[in-house]
């Protein structure tokens, strides 16, 4: 219904024109930018995460000032940390990805950043294993401090037990 | 006489995680001196039930009465982000009337969330007994058209990507339309009942105070930011659904405090009000639902839809990757991110202040620890 998505929009001038400002200084951090619908989608590369985001936030043209939604997607060699960041002034949405690698798996925190990154951040970290460098407190937060399990990875395969005899896959 | 040499003698006490004043299952480690908060480290997890886990197992069309388990006082809330993400990746046309159903249910939701908000938080103010049983009798003039619209009274399992699982019963729009007209009503009656009243008045004018910015920070949305002087409303800043077609107008205020956080979903409920008696004029006729599969497969991709829940932005993030069973599904809880925004306030408080501000916020674990 209403979506101010039609191209040419206001909205998508602007998405653009972050987009080529994103390219003219971090160019080389960048491995794909896309503008779809009212939505900015940008994939860098994760040891670029805390100069970008900074830029992200202090940049007069983007001021992406909210943290919506902080998570990761298990991919079979990379888990996906996915940021969606919102810009209260210009109501404008970017989604920026970055690709972990699981032999290293870390990433540096955004708490600094956006504070509202803390408890989101301590979630992605037990249920993916990741580290957030230099995140201020790195405890469990849903699960419990003995549990060394990494639930939403794809290796991890719930156990109905009897619960589902029957259920076709 | 001896003179003692005063030390701060420093207790560590649990605040729940079964406490009545924790809302559920909160736990919160709190250090006091006295009667004064040193230290307060909240505990999660008490009722983690892995849903973004579970999900990945189930298809598109078994996900919606998990998602009712989550946020359990505002349910179809939580349906709607999860069932518009699905529509939006699927490219499905809602009907219109399914759309302004939706949008009445919701309202009336909002609002039952508001009434479950506002019984509970005098209670733990200490203006026990009354108010509160106001606040859930009301909740239960609407739970019951609830009752009969959808056949259950907690979890509704209502919305379907589509539409909605079936029309309305008859009387519907003649019961919805007494019940929000009397609405107002109850509200100013509410209001009469606390607000001069002098203990709810001490216990949250200036009690909790947080700022815009640092709200905005946290990532808290809803209620609690609107309270902070920071207008932001979903409905009104990227319509969805048929939003962009009524008349209301987004409530804030500027305190911040508890006292500000009450009066924000007072008056919202007067707005959810409007929109329903609008809706209801409005509302066309015709099908209820668009003609879909029942293993839907959705095409690659990703999406992430955001709608302004009773309590903030709830989003759902859904990756496909062109299968029947999302790949991911990611659910940002707006309780979550609005208690870690208030437990920054916590430290320097007294204890009965704790316990305000906590309730103020309207959390439910459900959502927190999903």
């Amino acid at each position: 219904m209403a979506e101010n998505a039609a191209p040419g929009s206001k909205n998508q001038t602007h998405l653009l024109e972050i987009e080529r400002l994103l390219k003219g200084a971090h160019g080389q951090a960048l491995v794909a930018t896309e503008v779809r619908n009212d939505e900015l989608f940008a994939d860098i590369s994760p040891a670029a995460v805390p100069d970008i985001m900074r830029w992200l936030r202090d940049d007069k043209s983007c001021r992406f000032d909210y943290i919506r939604c902080l998570c990761g997607v298990d991919y079979p060699d990379h888990v996906t940390v996915v940021y969606h960041l919102f810009a209260t002034k210009t109501k404008s949405k970017i989604t920026v990805r970055t690709d972990v690698s699981k032999n290293s798996p870390a990433v540096s925190s955004v708490t600094d950043i956006w504070a509202g990154a803390d408890w989101p951040e301590r979630e992605t970290a037990e249920m993916f294993g990741l580290v957030f460098e230099g995140h201020p407190d790195p405890r469990r937060l849903l699960l419990t401090d003995d549990n060394d399990a990494m639930p939403l990875r794809k290796d991890f395969k719930l156990d109905y037990g009897d619960a589902r005899r029957g259920v076709s896959e | 006489m001896p003179q003692h040499k005063s030390t701060p003698q420093l207790m560590e006490i649990n605040l729940g995680p079964q406490h009545p004043a924790t809302h559920g299952v909160l736990r919160i480690v709190l250090t006091l001196d006295g009667e004064r908060v040193v230290k307060a480290v909240p505990h999660l997890g008490y009722l983690h039930r892995g849903v973004e886990k579970i999900v990945e197992d189930l298809e598109y069309f078994q996900i919606p009465p998990i998602l009712d388990r989550m946020d359990y006082v505002a349910n179809l809330n939580n349906e709607l982000s999860y069932v518009m993400g699905v529509e939006k990746l699927a490219g499905l046309k809602v009907p219109e009337r399914a759309e302004y159903i939706r949008v009445i249910l919701l309202e009336f939701n909002r609002i039952m969330s508001h009434f479950a908000w506002f019984g509970p938080f005098t209670n733990d103010l200490g203006l026990f007994g009354t108010a509160f049983l106001y606040g859930l009798r009301e909740r239960e003039y609407i739970q019951r058209l609830f009752e009969r619209t959808t056949g259950a009274r907690m979890h509704y399992n209502y919305f379907t990507y589509g539409g909605l699982r079936h029309d309305i019963p008859e009387g519907f729009v003649e019961e919805a339309r007494h019940l929000a007209n009397r609405l107002p009503a109850v509200i100013d009656e509410f209001e009469y009942m606390v607000e001069e009243n002098e203990i709810f008045r001490l216990r949250t004018i200036g009690i909790g105070p947080m700022d815009g910015k640092t709200a905005l920070n946290f990532g808290a949305s809803g209620p609690f930011l609107r309270a902070s002087g920071i207008p932001i409303d979903l409905r009104k800043d990227e319509p969805y659904s048929v939003y962009d077609r009524f008349d209301f107008k987004v409530c804030s205020a500027s305190g911040g405090d508890c006292f500000a956080r009450y009066k924000v979903r007072m008056d919202e409920m007067r707005e959810s009000v409007k929109i329903i008696q609008q809706a209801l004029d409005q509302m066309p006729d015709g099908p209820v639902r668009a003609k879909t599969t029942r293993h839907l497969k959705l095409p690659k991709g990703e999406v992430y839809m955001r709608t302004e829940h009773a309590r903030g932005e709830f989003g759902a993030y859904i990756v496909s990757d062109g299968g029947v069973r999302p790949y991911r599904l990611k659910l940002r809880s707006p309780s979550l991110s609005n208690l870690m925004a208030s437990c920054v306030l916590l430290p320097g408080m007294v204890l009965p202040d704790l316990i305000a501000t906590v309730a103020s916020v309207d959390i439910v674990l459900g959502c927190t620890d999903r």
